[in-house]
């Protein structure tokens, strides 16, 4: 039996579906585009730089479009390859941001400042960073309390995780619930509209720290694509092919904390691209990480600017929760994958 | 040049899986851990892998203890196959086997492609190489595997590279006795390239024909060590599966013959 020339590897990195690549990636700039041309004001993008442009056009696209798109589309990376990393670790296609306290960490945290905000005198140049910061210190804090819990019950397996994290998200509720009972009509709708999340609060002072994390979490999770690669033979193959499988497990879940925490901190709670992009990714590119990991930053990107586009033009000059377009969308999606898995 | 565990025991809640086990594995060495269900062998061989961490004793690669040696040292000189593998995300046959190329710092990449035709023409893997590896039947997935290890000590020049070692847990459960008796002809000659070889198995005709050294195992602990012929004996191996055993050398086939 000799093999078949076109079959031999040629290279310890495969052919990658550089096609396809290229087609995710004029398609994320097509709709960035799209994302800061239309909207509330229009602004034809050539009028900007012949100077056809009006003096509202230019501020809308300079103060208000532009770091609007750039948060989404990051946030967007950064919820799917937490996602992507979260089932590859957890050798579950269910994982997801939610499930490690991110999420209802962040919310605690922010929830927290909306209520008890005004009693504390925080002085005005922090104003805008006080719910960031609340909401990543919640999402970190609850990340760090879940993993310990984890790592002291049962060595950190991946069920004790699970079964943690589930406890950790009831007693994020509870604290979630006795705030809305305490808050006065005000509070009540500001934590109502962070917890289904949108776009409009993003400013330059704020957004670019926040890519700034979440740019740093994402080079360090890209980097694990062996790790990941070799996690999915199970754990002790991994340790045999030389991967410190406590050690990347823990980096791997407080790197996955900080991308999540650091956009939710703005946006507020987004759900369903951390489940559904990695799925997606793999429909597309294959399952290896190599393609997965960069795959489902740049799809995740493209279909939160999309999200975000449809939520603030669906019924102008109302802007409706973009985590409502995104449910729309994952979650028939979803369904779909369910279906399709048991048709096999 | 050994791979070796001294006065190695293993408890788990206050239950003894393995007690005071002695075993050394030399570079060239074919070894198989034989005995009934439940005497410790997959134990030992994990503890020997470094999977597991043992309760009292040692276990020392080159006279180095393993738990100060780092994974990805410890990968370039022993291959672990464990008893099946199961891959939750649809993973070609082809990069499951490429996973095992971790020699990237010692081996240039160049000589991947070589290397990977030889273990997939080797294990007889050709025509499953596009296939996901969920497809396969439980046998096709141990070859695959199988091929993986083959690869991970892959080395050009195997008489001037440090010491290899490939520990293997039931290898030949699912394989029909054609590729049964291949992998073992291939692990034969992996011993011939001086890999020490460490194999959980059950066929005591196989046992027989193609070890170097016996480790009978029973109620967590050795009962005897030595060559073929001198531990499956039918007084020791009737007493140790309590049932009766036969063994008689075959003069036509020159071999010991094991039968109940």
């Amino acid at each position: 039996m000799r093999l078949d020339a076109s079959r031999v590897p040629t290279n310890f990195v495969p052919n990658l579906p550089a096609a396809r690549f290229i087609f995710l990636t004029v398609l994320l700039i097509f709709c960035a585009l799209a994302g800061l041309g239309s909207g509330g004001v229009l602004i034809p993008l050539p009028d900007l730089l012949t100077g056809k442009a009006t003096y509202l056009q230019e501020i809308v696209f300079l103060e208000i479009r532009s770091p609007r798109v750039f948060l989404a589309g990051f946030v967007g990376a950064s919820l799917a390859l937490a996602g992507t990393v979260l089932q590859g670790l957890f050798r579950n296609p269910l994982a997801d941001p939610g499930l490690i306290g991110v999420s209802s960490g962040a919310a605690v945290g922010a929830i927290a400042m909306i209520v008890l905000g005004a009693s504390l005198s925080i002085p005005a140049w922090l104003q805008p960073y006080t719910m960031p910061l609340a909401a990543i210190t919640g999402a970190i804090g609850v990340t760090l309390l879940l993993y310990s819990f984890a790592n002291y019950f049962g060595r950190f397996s991946i069920v004790t995780i699970l079964l943690v994290g589930i406890a950790m998200n009831a007693i994020a509720a509870v604290i979630i619930g006795l705030l809305q009972y305490i808050s006065d009509d005000a509070q009540l709708r500001t934590l109502v509209f962070w917890l289904m999340g949108s776009f409009g609060r993003a400013q330059w002072a704020t957004s670019l720290p926040a890519v700034f994390v979440m740019v740093v979490a994402s080079i360090y999770l890209i980097g694990q694509i062996r790790n990941l690669d070799y996690l999915q033979l199970g754990e002790a193959e991994a340790y045999f092919l030389g991967v410190d499988v406590p050690r990347a497990k823990r980096n791997m879940i407080l790197w996955s904390a900080a991308a999540v925490g650091a956009g939710v901190a703005l946006t507020g709670i987004i759900g369903f691209v951390g489940l559904v992009v990695p799925h997606l990714a793999r429909l597309l590119l294959g399952s290896s990480h190599q393609v997965t990991l960069v795959g489902s930053a740049l799809i995740g990107a493209t279909l939160m600017i999309l999200a975000d586009l449809v939520a603030r033009t669906v019924m102008i000059p109302e802007e409706i929760p973009v985590s409502l377009v995104t449910n729309a969308i994952g979650a028939p999606f979803f369904l779909w994958l369910i279906a399709r898995a048991s048709r096999v | 040049m050994s791979l070796e565990m001294r006065n190695i025991s293993y408890q788990i809640r206050g239950k003894k899986l393995v007690s005071e086990v002695n075993i050394t594995v030399s570079s060239g060495e074919l070894v198989g851990l034989v005995g009934p269900n439940g005497a410790g062998k997959s134990t030992a061989l994990k503890l020997m892998s470094g999977e597991l961490k043992p309760s009292f004793g040692d276990v020392s690669l080159e006279g180095t203890s393993l738990g100060s040696i780092s994974p990805a040292e410890l990968s370039l000189s022993r291959s672990v196959m464990a008893q099946s593998t199961n891959v939750v995300f649809d993973f070609s046959v082809e990069e499951i086997i490429k996973m095992g190329w971790v020699q990237g710092r010692l081996v240039s990449p160049e000589l991947l492609p070589g290397a990977m035709n030889q273990v997939i023409n080797e294990c007889g893997v050709n025509l499953l190489l596009n296939r996901t590896f969920n497809s396969l039947s439980g046998g096709e997935q141990q070859r695959v595997q199988f091929a993986r290890n083959l690869l991970q000590l892959w080395r050009p020049d195997s008489k001037r590279c440090m010491p290899r070692y490939l520990l293997l847990d039931e290898p030949t459960a699912s394989l029909d006795l054609a590729h049964e008796l291949l992998l073992l002809n291939l692990l034969k000659s992996a011993a011939q390239l001086n890999i020490g070889v460490l194999i959980v198995m059950h066929d005591l005709n196989l046992a027989a024909r193609f070890l170097d050294k016996v480790v009978l195992m029973s109620q967590s602990r050795i009962v005897d060590i030595g060559p073929p012929a001198m531990v499956l004996t039918a007084n020791q191996l009737s007493e140790v599966y309590r049932t009766k055993v036969i063994v008689e050398q075959n003069k036509k086939l020159d071999r010991l013959v094991i039968h109940t």
